[in-house]
């Protein structure tokens, strides 16, 4: 790695570092009325008002803080990943039929077992994912590679929208009892997070995220050609295969754990080539520090905006998203 | 001459006087006949969503859009009229007998049409408007209740007692309902109100607020609903809220889990004492949430959960006495 790039990488990193634990401090610490962290610890006397506080802090704020974080990370890992190896500005990590297919597991198992435990819902909507990126993926390799880009990208509509066909199928016929609770899981939730979960889901991103900086050379190059890249030396159907693999475990493994939530994959890349340029050595942990950053602010959000009811988060990273975004498009 | 001639004279007009008066008094008590008949075969109520429902006379065919509805009908003795129920309508046993117009929420048009009902009965939430739009247009009549309280209930009785000619059994129902809601309050008179939680669903959390029809049995079974200022009837509800709040009592809904699945899903959060002290109750939502007479017993269920002395307390008061 070039110094210049080094440089550019520290800096830019420091800086959404700072932001990042700017929000998690942020988003820990406000409640209803405003920034009530240190009101709550710093109570001195009654004791059981201290230990509720704490376990406010502890059990809800802090988990759920943290798994939006580690979800936003993912997702915005992954959007780089897609949209460098799809060479397509709109890929997003649901391109390849994930949100489809995640929400048929989810469907799947909430309409079938019941309310089983949430570990159920995960895994099924995991396996879900799968499924969909399996036969995405499946129908790219049976083509040889001919025309691998546009393939991926057709089937990837088309299989997400056989997925979401067969959910809606499914839902139509077991009745409307759950209708609820499957509206609320494909908007987004993380009011139920707790250390276990993002514990699995940080593990996977941060793999992922490893495995994928550790080649971010071989995504540049990807970027710019599969000619120019066979020609530099390199396997461009296997490499393609790697990326396309890691960005779909990660995406899986977010989507099991909160949901299908949009936008973050899809924007947070774009807002950060619009300000650091394209280097994919510089945009991986931009985007890990930047998704995590905005979708654990989005949370926080979602979360006090219409207190005590909460906002699917969905609907805040869409609402603020899009603004700003189109402020970063027209300010170029 | 001139005499007869006069009162010739007198006498036509008079005897068209006269035939006028007894053809007029013919009409006047045929057209008052005719409108007492009417009135008396006229039956008229009013819905919750300000329509006037009119019926020439008792309805035959009937299509229940609601499992309370479906409920309170066979409570009436009026099942025999009921053509059409939706897929949930599961209570009381009979009504399995009735055809289906489809799921809850999802009505089959074609189906309800195809039983040619005279009256439709539904319920406001999650009703969509189209199909009152629709029905109307085909000449029959929906009725839509919106039962946010007891009191409503007992007021949705006795309309629907009227519309469906069973006054009396609606009037009896409505005043037992009544008494026994008299006797609670009395039992519930002076005792303190834990404050309550009520979950609707748990994954996510939705809870039902002041307005809702839940939370009118949570006022009347003597407890303070700890989402009472929910400006809507059920929704999303912040957990932070739910632990710092602290309710005494949880009740849960059990529409959603398999025996006691959120009972312990809600024991992860050991911090809330109502989970410490084992006060968390799964209710059963076919009882509990659905607005029909059989609903009493529901709140007599839950003032009993939130007051487990009350009854001995006003035993042992009565002996005093």
């Amino acid at each position: 790695m070039p110094s210049s790039t080094l440089s550019k990488t520290i800096r830019s990193s420091s800086i959404l570092f700072v932001a990042l634990l700017g929000v998690v401090v942020i988003s820990v610490g406000f409640g209803a009325r405003g920034f009530d962290l240190c009101d709550m610890l710093c109570r001195i006397g009654d004791g059981s008002q201290t230990t509720q506080a704490w376990t406010i802090l502890l059990e809800y704020r802090l988990p759920r803080t943290l798994l939006a974080a580690v979800a936003g990370a993912g997702l915005a890992c992954a959007g780089v990943i897609f949209q460098a190896v799809l060479r397509n500005p709109l890929a997003d990590p649901y391109l390849v039929g994930i949100s489809g297919g995640g929400s048929l597991g989810a469907v799947v198992c909430i309409t079938m077992f019941g309310q089983n435990r949430l570990l159920g819902v995960s895994s099924m909507a995991f396996v879900g994912s799968l499924i969909a990126v399996g036969l995405v993926y499946g129908l790219a390799l049976l083509r040889k590679g001919a025309g691998y880009i546009n393939t991926i990208i057709l089937a990837g509509v088309i299989v997400g929208a056989l997925m979401n066909a067969l959910m809606l199928l499914i839902i139509s016929l077991t009745g409307s009892d759950e209708m609820q609770r499957i509206l609320y899981w494909m908007m987004g939730d993380f009011s139920f997070a707790d250390y276990p979960k993002g514990a699995v889901a940080a593990t996977v991103t941060c793999v992922g995220w490893i495995a994928a900086f550790s080649q971010a050379n071989r995504l540049n190059l990807l970027m710019v050609g599969d000619e120019s890249a066979a020609n530099l030396g390199i396997d461009v159907s296997r490499m393609r295969t790697f990326f396309i693999v890691v960005a779909a475990l990660v995406t899986g493994t977010v989507v099991s754990v909160s949901g299908t939530i949009g936008f973050v994959g899809l924007v947070v890349p774009h807002m950060l080539r619009l300000a650091i340029g394209p280097d994919n050595r510089v945009l991986l942990p931009a985007s890990f520090l930047g998704g995590a950053a905005f979708l654990a602010g989005a949370d926080c959000l979602a979360r006090l905006v219409a207190y005590p009811t909460e906002l699917p988060v969905g609907v805040i990273t869409a609402l603020v998203g899009a603004p700003f975004f189109l402020y970063l498009l027209l300010r170029r | 001459m001139s005499q007869s001639f006069l009162r010739k004279g007198l006498d036509k007009p008079l005897r068209f006087q006269h035939r006028l008066v007894t053809a007029l008094f013919l009409l006047h008590v045929c057209t008052t006949a005719l409108a007492e008949n009417v009135s008396t075969d006229l039956r008229c109520a009013s819905d919750d969503v300000g329509q006037q429902i009119c019926l020439q006379a008792i309805p035959h065919r009937v299509v229940s859009l609601a499992p309370n509805l479906t409920e309170t009908l066979f409570f009436l003795g009026a099942s025999d009229t009921l053509v059409g129920r939706t897929a949930r309508c599961n209570r009381p046993a009979g009504a399995a007998k009735i055809p289906q117009i489809g799921p809850y929420l999802h009505p089959d048009l074609e189906r309800i049409i195809s039983v040619k009902p005279e009256l439709v009965l539904a319920t406001k939430p999650g009703l969509r408007e189209e199909i009152v739009e629709r029905l109307n247009a085909l000449n029959i009549r929906v009725f839509v209740e919106d039962c946010r309280s007891m009191d409503d209930l007992c007021s949705l009785l006795r309309r629907l007692g009227v519309l469906l000619g069973r006054k009396e059994a609606a009037e009896t129902a409505a005043n037992d309902i009544q008494h026994r809601r008299k006797i609670l309050r009395e039992r519930l008179q002076g005792l303190a109100r834990p404050s309550v939680l009520f979950a609707v669903g748990v994954k996510p959390l939705v809870v039902a607020g002041g307005q809702s029809f839940l939370g009118s049995l949570i006022r009347e079974a003597g407890g303070t609903n700890i989402a009472e200022d929910l400006p809507i009837s059920y929704t999303r509800y912040s957990l932070e809220e739910v632990l710092k709040k602290d309710p005494e009592y949880i009740l849960i809904l059990d529409k959603e889990c398999k025996q006691q699945e959120c009972v312990d899903h809600l024991k992860r959060y050991a911090a809330l004492s109502a989970v410490q002290y084992h006060k968390v109750a799964s209710l059963d939502a076919d009882l509990v949430a659905r607005p029909a007479p059989g609903v009493i017993e529901a709140l007599e269920l839950i003032a009993k959960t939130l007051h487990p002395t009350a009854e001995k307390m006003s035993a042992s008061g009565r002996e005093h006495r």
